[in-house]
């Protein structure tokens, strides 16, 4: 090894960091380097001085002894003093929770209230006429030619603005009235006699207005004919809830 | 406070890391030890925390006073590094041996006291050059080493702090950690946080720079 060659390790080599071939080298190199050697023997030098400069400082060991025992104190300490902060903070948040449930409670029975308000008549209605039966007509033209026709009376209950005259075609005349007549009989009738209107259901009145109002279009009318004959109405079905069937013809 | 954690719990996942395995036998029962040590610290055992600080408070304060120079610095530092230990034991991943983990504490510890102090004093600083004039010249350094004189080896390690002192503080840390600690250049660099090559010529100017101070403290 040359001299540079040296220089550039000859730390490495005193702090025993070179390995075994290489610190070889430079160990022989040394031996023959009186250059070389001599600054191997100042950094030496250097790290003696440095170590004897700190040897003779003394180590306070009774200020040492005590030293754990704050330490582990103190961090014990500190973790309660978290949990016990993390209360607090828990604490001030949970007055803010609530406040803010106590906002979001007045919020949602309002809103339940609105809702309450809007729907639930809109439902009551809609249950009311889910309960009114339907009122079933078998027509059939009078002179045979045409196909039978089924009518749903029932329909004219579900929405007040569905056109009745779809519901009772005018070609059927003054016949289809008396069917609706015969039918409110039958609605009306209870183990074989009349009951009042009273007893009836809500979804029974509703029914049975239903087919008052019916009769009192088809008598605000005029009867027609339909082209090519008269409609005879063969049967018909008057279905109010589960409980009253009515029949007739 | 026996059955209370007093540092903060590892991460779940940490308790079923393996410690990083060394290059030595040795190496390997020292961290895995030190890995012990430190999940029982973490989980609460007082005993194991007292062990710890027992264990390694001569090292830290030796170090915290080389590195300070001030015998009630270093003790309050070292106090101050022990805490930041049970503080940041999370992230101790084995990955050195604790005690290297703890110098790497030291040194950022005593450096940020040591930034705060100059700026909070820098106005009562003395020059070395005013020192030296005031207390008298520099012995030769190759005579500080003489066995017979004790009260000349005490004013030569005066004279040596000084001229420490007035080194920056990386190169005086870094002196410290290899000279009077001893740590091979890996362990310094785990601890400064540098790469090896760094060490190594962090060291050599450090070494260059101490040299020339003594040198012109005996001219």
């Amino acid at each position: 090894m040359m001299c540079p060659d040296v220089r550039g390790v000859i730390a490495a080599y005193v702090d025993g960091e070179l390995g075994g071939a290489q610190r070889l080298r430079v160990s022989r190199h040394l031996t023959d380097c009186a250059e070389c050697a001599r600054e191997e023997s100042d950094l030496r030098d250097l790290g003696e001085l440095l170590r004897g400069a700190a040897a003779p400082r003394p180590v306070p060991l009774d200020e040492l002894q005590g030293l754990a025992a704050g330490v582990v104190s103190r961090i014990g300490a500190e973790d309660r003093q978290s949990w016990r902060a993390m209360w607090e903070r828990a604490s001030e948040d949970w007055h803010w929770v609530a406040v803010g449930s106590g906002a979001f409670s007045a919020a949602f029975v309002s809103v339940m209230f609105i809702f309450a308000f809007l729907y639930l008549p809109a439902t009551e209605a809609r249950q009311m006429n889910e309960r009114v039966g339907t009122l079933y007509v078998m027509a059939v033209p009078e002179d045979g030619l045409g196909e039978p026709q089924m009518l749903e009376f029932g329909s004219a209950l579900d929405s007040p603005k569905r056109d009745h005259r779809y519901a009772v075609p005018a070609s059927f005349g003054w016949k289809a009235e008396q069917l609706l007549v015969a039918a409110l009989d039958s609605a009306l009738m209870r183990h074989g006699g009349t009951t009042s209107f009273r007893d009836l259901s809500a979804a029974e009145r509703e029914e049975v207005l239903g087919i008052l109002n019916e009769i009192g279009r088809l008598r605000s009318q005029a009867p027609a004919r339909r082209p090519g004959g008269v409609t005879t109405v063969s049967g018909m079905h008057l279905y109010i809830s589960d409980v009253v069937t009515a029949s007739g013809l | 406070m026996n059955s209370e954690s007093i540092v903060k719990p590892l991460r779940a996942f940490a308790w079923s890391e393996s410690p990083a395995v060394s290059s030595t036998g040795e190496g390997r029962a020292e961290w895995a030890e030190d890995w012990a040590l430190a999940q029982q610290c973490a989980s609460g055992d007082e005993a194991a925390c007292t062990r710890l600080v027992t264990d390694h408070q001569r090292m830290v304060y030796q170090l915290s006073l080389h590195l300070l120079g001030d015998p009630q610095e270093a003790l309050d530092l070292s106090q101050e590094v022990f805490l930041r230990v049970f503080r940041t034991l999370n992230q101790f991943r084995g990955h050195s041996a604790l005690r290297t983990w703890i110098y790497r504490i030291v040194i950022t510890q005593a450096s940020n006291r040591r930034r705060w102090w100059r700026r909070r004093h820098q106005s009562e600083q003395v020059p070395l050059d005013e020192h030296v004039s005031a207390h008298g010249d520099l012995p030769d350094a190759r005579t500080f080493s003489m066995p017979d004189a004790v009260a000349q080896q005490q004013q030569t390690a005066r004279q040596v702090w000084h001229a420490l002192d007035a080194l920056p503080f990386d190169q005086r840390s870094i002196l410290v950690l290899r000279e009077i600690d001893g740590l091979s250049y890996e362990e310094i660099g785990y601890s400064l946080g540098v790469a090896v090559g760094t060490v190594k010529s962090r060291l050599a100017r450090a070494r260059e720079e101490l040299r020339d101070v003594l040198r012109g403290q005996t001219s």
